[in-house]
């Protein structure tokens, strides 16, 4: 690994961070970025506490199943939040551009990287993109089941007409179970 | 064509869509967020107004012509009615000390689920409407027109706010963010824009006399099976009466716990400990639900919903009543029943029949907790109890919101269950009594339709949850309230896999050492109760 960056890491990290708290509406970026306290604010401790292992991982032996538990800890929480799936996993995607800034902060830097080293180093970053596409598609299976569980687990009584979606479906109170055209797939 | 980058431009794409302030942003609305709409006939045989087939994600809501107008003297009637509002509407001055409390903008990371700003959805067309300084300078005063899609946001967001009041403790003014949702909801109503969830419910309690719609030879058959359930289990044979006049005690709790995993086992541990202490006690098969999802619709519709466990105490002819493990009912039973339906002078105050204990705290509602109930019997050492048969559990209490911040039952679930479990462990500070994180599912939003929105907001309680499970290995997270029964299990599943969900009377029913029971291998759930080789409980 190069040199000139891994001892940049700490600087990389905070632009990392800021990068992805900015892909949260303005009012909340500021709060989850400032707020240290893992209860008073659980979003922005698990990034923070999981960017500087995943870094070291990626900057040393590059296998993201090393720190998986890391990776399914922020794209878990993001996998439910009101993103579209490029942009929950778009995380390590932000993490290049981190990158680019901190040697783009510097002459110097752009001298003393090899091109073999940054493309190295991206590869790294596009498995760890695909451990997160992995671990996403994995949450958004289980929020499904979770979803089904709990419609099934409901006392009949209620689910009987009043949830059922062909009644829905026939009283015009939902579109489609399945594609709907712009919408996607939606039972809603 | 397309425009060349330059290689600078190439390194600089960016990711983020473009900002803009929390007024400017439309509202979009999305699927897993929202609960299906009331069904229109549920709506109309309740006697309430504008029922009507809509579709959220349509834009046109087939709204009454006269909309606006039902929704601006909805209201002034309001703002007559309730001086709290009108004041929650006047003195906000956007400190900002509620904005990082609520869970569901913690979960989020949506500015428009911190409690100022969800309030000031509503009170932006207060100003625009019942302020000069609005009407004169319009959003110049913040305020703005009320539009057919701010009242879609407006609809969106109060159905994401659980009414659990964690913002209010940290309001400087007191302001209490849920009064504001519970009468944005009232409103919502007048136009017929109830959730199904809500509305089904609040009909079936009505008719039928609980949430679930079971009808009294359901509600009594459910009970006769779990007694069953206990005979297999612990080899002793229990039998509840109903309807039964000249009883001392009437119980209420919330139908939920009759029908639905994992309340059942907490039903099951009501049953066992009133025959446990020979408690004279009956059922109702018509006031059968302690739980009031009117609470959720309006004022009124909780009232009428709350006042036939009165009647039917006063028919019955009992002294006082005992209500199951529920939340919201003790914030209605303490903080509106008297002005509701009160005074309910032709009860008495509570007093223990097995202890002597007075509930002070009950003089005026005549209701008690079951939790204060048990906490007493073990505090008067009235039962007898072998805690070793939870000694593999490793357990923590989720303070509900409503027994908590509402009423203030504190120490009694912990109390009884240290007296009943080995292993207990607190969930950090911040995160348990007053400041208890809400279980994301409150005020009915425990549907399954809007199950990405209950993750989101269960995510601060499941992390403080994780925390003890990685530090401890808690395994189980006890509670007072059937809907935290109902959510925390899917919340869990999610989050921190590995917890399971009790309530707190079934822990308690585990440990009970029952007259004549046979040999305990089972718990109160048909499961091996773990033993080590020398017989103790592991």
């Amino acid at each position: 690994m190069n040199n000139w960056l891994f001892e940049r890491k700490s600087s990389i990290s905070e632009g990392w961070l800021r990068r992805i708290f900015e892909t949260y509406p303005p009012e909340a970026a500021t709060f989850l970025s400032n707020q240290n306290d893992r209860f008073a604010n659980p979003i922005g401790s698990a990034f923070l506490s999981a960017a500087g292992p995943i870094l070291e991982e990626l900057f040393g032996e590059g296998n993201p199943e090393t720190v998986e538990g890391f990776i399914d800890e922020i794209i878990r929480i993001r996998a439910v939040q009101d993103f579209r799936p490029s942009d929950a996993v778009s995380i390590f995607f932000l993490l290049k551009l981190a990158i680019r800034d901190e040697m783009t902060k510097e002459k110097e830097g752009q001298d003393k990287i090899k091109t073999e080293d940054i493309l190295f180093l991206e590869s790294k970053i596009d498995k760890f993109s695909l451990a997160a596409f992995d671990i996403y598609m994995k949450c958004r299976e289980r929020v499904w089941e979770i979803r089904f569980n709990d419609f099934i687990k409901r006392p009949f009584v209620l689910s009987e007409a009043a949830m059922c979606p062909s009644y829905l479906i026939k009283k015009g109170m939902i579109k489609d179970v399945g594609f709907d055209g712009e919408k996607g797939c939606s039972l809603s | 064509m397309a425009k060349d980058l330059t290689q600078k431009e190439m390194l600089r794409i960016d990711y983020n869509p473009p900002k803009s302030g929390w007024m400017d942003t439309p509202v979009k609305i999305k699927p897993g967020i929202y609960c299906h709409p009331a069904k229109p006939e549920k709506i109309t045989d309740v006697g309430m107004p504008n029922a009507h087939t809509w579709n959220p994600l349509d834009e046109d809501w087939n709204l009454p012509a006269n909309w606006q107008q039902i929704f601006f003297e909805g209201m002034r009637e309001r703002l007559d009615k309730h001086r709290s509002f009108k004041i929650f509407m006047d003195i906000c001055v956007r400190c900002g000390a509620c904005a990082d409390k609520c869970h569901f903008f913690l979960g989020s990371g949506d500015p428009k689920n911190m409690p100022v700003v969800r309030a000031e959805l509503l009170r932006s067309i207060y100003r625009k409407e019942f302020t000069t300084a609005g009407k004169i300078l319009g959003s110049l005063a913040g305020g703005r027109e009320l539009t057919p899609a701010v009242l879609k946001e407006l609809w969106y967001y109060f159905f994401q706010c659980t009414e659990c009041r964690r913002c209010s403790l940290f309001c400087p003014y007191g302001i209490d963010t849920a009064e504001i949702t519970i009468i944005g909801r009232e409103i919502l109503n007048l136009l017929g824009l109830n959730i199904n969830w809500i509305q089904e419910p609040v009909s079936n309690c009505y008719h039928i006399g609980n949430h679930l719609g079971l009808k009294p030879h359901t509600f009594k058959e459910n009970i006769e099976f779990l007694r069953d359930d206990i005979e297999s289990y612990v080899g002793v044979r229990i039998e509840p009466t109903f309807n039964r006049k000249g009883a001392e005690v009437l119980f209420v709790t919330p139908s939920g716990d009759v029908f639905a995993e994992p309340g059942i086992y907490t039903l099951m541990g009501y049953l066992m400990l009133f025959e446990h202490i020979g408690l004279d006690y009956t059922w109702s098969t018509y006031a059968s639900e302690s739980g009031n999802f009117g609470f959720f619709t309006s004022f009124e519709m909780a009232k009428r919903l709350n006042a036939k466990i009165y009647a039917e105490a006063k028919r019955l002819g009992v002294k006082f009543i005992i209500g199951g493990e529920c939340g919201h009912m003790w914030r209605v039973i303490h903080q509106y029943m008297d002005t509701f339906n009160g005074p309910a002078d032709f009860l008495e105050v509570p007093v223990s029949p097995m202890t002597g204990t007075t509930f002070e705290n009950a003089r005026s509602s005549k209701m008690i907790h079951i939790t204060e109930f048990t906490a007493d019997l073990i505090k008067h050492g009235k039962l007898k109890i072998d805690p070793s048969r939870n000694n593999h559990m490793k357990v923590t209490f989720h303070d509900s919101c409503n027994t908590s911040r509402a009423m203030g039952i504190l120490e009694e679930p912990r109390y009884v269950i240290n007296n009943v479990c080995k292993h207990f462990y607190e969930m950090p500070d911040t995160t348990i009594r007053e400041q208890t994180f809400c279980c994301g599912s409150g005020s009915g939003l425990n549907a399954s339709e809007n199950m990405e929105i209950r993750l989101r907001g269960g995510l601060p309680r499941a992390n403080a949850v994780k925390y003890v499970h990685e530090k401890h290995g808690v395994d189980t997270v006890a509670c007072i309230c059937a809907i935290d029964r109902a959510v925390l299990p899917a919340s869990m599943e999610y989050w921190v896999p590995g917890v399971k969900v009790a309530g707190v009377s079934e822990l308690v029913a585990n440990a009970l050492i029952m007259e004549g029971e046979g040999e305990r291998t089972l718990n109160l759930r048909g499961e091996e109760i773990p033993v080590t080789e020398g017989g103790d409980n592991v």
